[in-house]
């Protein structure tokens, strides 16, 4: 494996930077034809000052002022088609004073924690391309202003690892970043010709790949999941009933470093709801789910789980637009606070 | 117009049966003023029932034992003769709250363990002296509402308990003027087939022509209320018609009036298709509105608008149940 801690150490000082100065951080490390995707209603954007001017600047006018809260850092090679070569991820929250409005969603007034996930693609010592997986409806759920209906699972703003060891700063053994990226390929592959949508058959194969108190820890409008019967009924059972027809896509990137790993995919799945998942109705037509996952392996089983869905996406696709409806029923408070 | 006193004193009297009637006696009370072969049309998930035993079973006597004696707190009473068959039929309708003390599950619906208000219209088709037909509109998820869940996403009206009419006259126990109902009749005739020939588009003009500045529109749960005509755009129409395409209209089953009120039901009346963000909902496929509206006219005009649809039907058909779904996920 290659030596990953140079672009470490570069991610971790765009990070540092980012705090001070979006633009100027933006464009010193970023290479001027940047790929950057984002979630709904950003999506792709090309272009350091562009990806600052039109997110970053914004958020931090909303957030104020926000403080990175990291819980998972790693870095790895990826080897999957496309987009070869060296990638740092990280995961946590942006912490900020929710003070003024962001994409029509109203201040609380309060401090808002808004998770986040990121890859980055380190070429020449800059980054080439980044990912960023934001969730807005927690966001909006922290602010008292849900606009799903009930969820299968918890809402909860999210802890890191339970080893709270997910920093990983400095070289790590190449074996242990080997089985946790063959402990999440195992899991994959199971999921990819998934039988079992309820019951023992369903909890037999999670087993396969899971710790008996796994954690999954969902996005707003699904939740977070304890145990494998726990993961099963709240979200596993109704995710795989809620779908008529389902494809994989494939990842974008997928690594691992330690005890831990993830992926990214643009689109990782399109889906056909069937009725009855996030308390919908059927659509009859498919959308697709830009989804990460991150994952913490104990021994040769997943133990948990972090999970980003570009939810305003795939509702859009389906003719629901989360946040230009949260703007029409007049929630979106246009009066900044404080 | 013809008496329909000796109708309306008929339902008075299965109401006060109804009533008084312990769970597990409903049938019996049904039947004293109810045809044998008596056709009931309910709401998701009882729907289409035949007989006082099995509109006893599947609806009152579950919701007795949920909620105990129910204090009915009527809004409007009426009668007339039905507008859509030529005046051969006679129908008896009541709308208000059904008032309980909420201990039990009902449907499936976990209890609050408070009073509820179970919101209902009901048209009774009378014919030799017995009811034969019998529409029971409720609103089921304004009830849920009052167990402190919210099983879909946030409404565009207002959710709040629904007055009878401003003006406190609804309840028509006695004979009344023949002339004023026809008049309320023709008006809401006017008003809907203006509607439907604009694809039922509530334009600002469509709504000066037909209703007052004030209007009330008292529409169901997931939905909402909403009044004056920016409001009423803004919370019912709009959403309507920009998430909704408008596919066809069945026509109604009955539609009458009497002094300034009337109303009719359809079964369904619409089939709609979700183009996406109607309710909060994404886009999907065709599904009926079985739908009642009762009006009070005012002059010359509409004034306010009480609107029942079977929600839950609509929904259902659209692969969404949301009674099952709470009982897995209520919160």
């Amino acid at each position: 494996m290659s030596d990953l801690q140079p672009a470490k150490d570069l991610i971790r000082g765009y990070y540092g930077a980012l705090a001070e100065d979006p633009v100027a951080a933006m464009v010193r490390y970023c290479a001027p034809d940047l790929l950057w995707r984002g979630l709904h209603p950003f999506h792709e954007i090309t272009g350091p000052e562009a990806v600052a001017d039109r997110f970053w600047l914004p958020l931090a006018a909303a957030l104020q002022p926000i403080q990175r809260r990291l819980d998972l850092f790693f870095a790895g090679q990826n080897t999957l088609e496309g987009a070869e070569g060296v990638w740092v991820a990280s995961m946590g929250h942006l912490l900020g004073f929710f003070r003024a409005p962001w994409l029509g969603i109203r201040p609380s007034g309060k401090l808002a924690m808004l998770r986040y996930a990121a890859f980055h693609r380190v070429e020449e010592g800059r980054i080439a391309e980044e990912a960023l997986f934001f969730d807005i409806p927690h966001l909006m759920i922290q602010a008292e202003q849900n606009p799903f209906p009930p969820q299968t699972a918890a809402h909860l703003v999210q802890p890191g690892p339970m080893t709270q060891d997910g920093l990983l700063f400095d070289a790590q053994d190449p074996a242990e970043g080997a089985a946790t990226l063959g402990a999440i390929t195992r899991m994959i592959a199971d999921l990819q010709v998934w039988q079992a949508v309820d019951g023992p058959a369903l909890e037999d194969e999670l087993r396969r790949s899971w710790s008996e108190d796994m954690l999954w820890w969902g996005p707003a409008g699904i939740g977070a999941a304890y145990t494998i019967p726990g993961y099963a009924a709240q979200h596993a059972g109704p995710f795989r009933r809620g779908f008529a027809e389902r494809r994989f896509n494939g990842h974008l990137a997928r690594f691992a470093e330690g005890h831990f790993g993830g992926f990214f995919g643009w689109p990782n799945l399109t889906l056909t709801p069937s009725g009855g998942f996030m308390g919908m109705p059927a659509t009859g037509r498919p959308g697709d789910m830009r989804v990460v996952d991150m994952y913490r392996r104990a021994g040769d089983k997943l133990a948990e789980n972090w999970i980003f869905i570009d939810l305003l996406h795939f509702w859009a696709q389906l003719g629901l637009d989360v946040l230009g409806r949260h703007r029409a029923l007049g929630e979106s408070g246009e009066t900044a606070i404080g | 117009m013809a008496d329909v006193q000796a109708q309306k004193q008929l339902v008075r009297d299965h109401y006060a049966a109804l009533d008084a009637a312990a769970p597990g006696k409903s049938a019996a009370a049904l039947a004293q003023a109810c045809a044998s072969d008596v056709f009931w049309r309910g709401m998701h998930p009882v729907h289409e029932q035949t007989g006082p035993e099995a509109i006893a079973e599947t609806f009152w006597d579950p919701l007795k034992r949920a909620m105990g004696p129910m204090q009915r707190r009527p809004d409007m009473f009426l009668a007339g003769l039905n507008y859509i068959d030529g005046q051969k039929t006679t129908w008896v309708v009541e709308m208000g709250h059904l008032m309980g003390l909420w201990d039990q599950p009902f449907l499936g619906i976990p209890p609050s363990r408070k009073i509820a208000f179970l919101r209902y219209v009901e048209f009774h088709r009378v014919a030799d002296g017995r009811i034969v037909d019998i529409a029971s509109f409720c609103d089921l998820l304004a009830l849920i509402q009052q167990a402190g869940l919210q099983p879909l996403p946030p409404q565009t009206g207002a959710a709040i308990l629904t007055p009878g009419p401003r003006t406190h006259d609804g309840v028509l126990l006695g004979p009344q003027d023949p002339a004023e109902g026809r008049t309320t009749l023709d008006l809401i005739t006017a008003m809907i087939e203006d509607l439907i020939a604009e694809g039922v588009a509530s334009s600002l003009e469509h709504l000066a022509k037909w209703w007052t500045p004030d209007m009330c529109w008292f529409g169901p749960a997931g939905i909402g209320a909403s009044a004056f005509f920016k409001g009423y755009h803004r919370g019912h129409t709009i959403p309507f018609e920009e998430g909704l395409e408008f596919m066809r209209h069945y026509g109604h089953i009955a539609r009458i009036g009497e002094g300034n009120f009337g109303g009719f039901f359809g079964w369904p009346s619409m089939e709609m298709r979700s183009t996406g963000g109607y309710m909060g909902l994404p886009a999907g496929g065709t599904a009926d509105m079985r739908i009642v509206d009762m009006y009070r006219r005012a002059g010359d005009k509409l004034a306010e608008n009480w609107i029942f649809i079977d929600m839950l039907h609509f929904l259902n058909m659209q692969g969404l149940d949301v009674l099952g779904r709470l009982r897995d996920h209520p919160r």
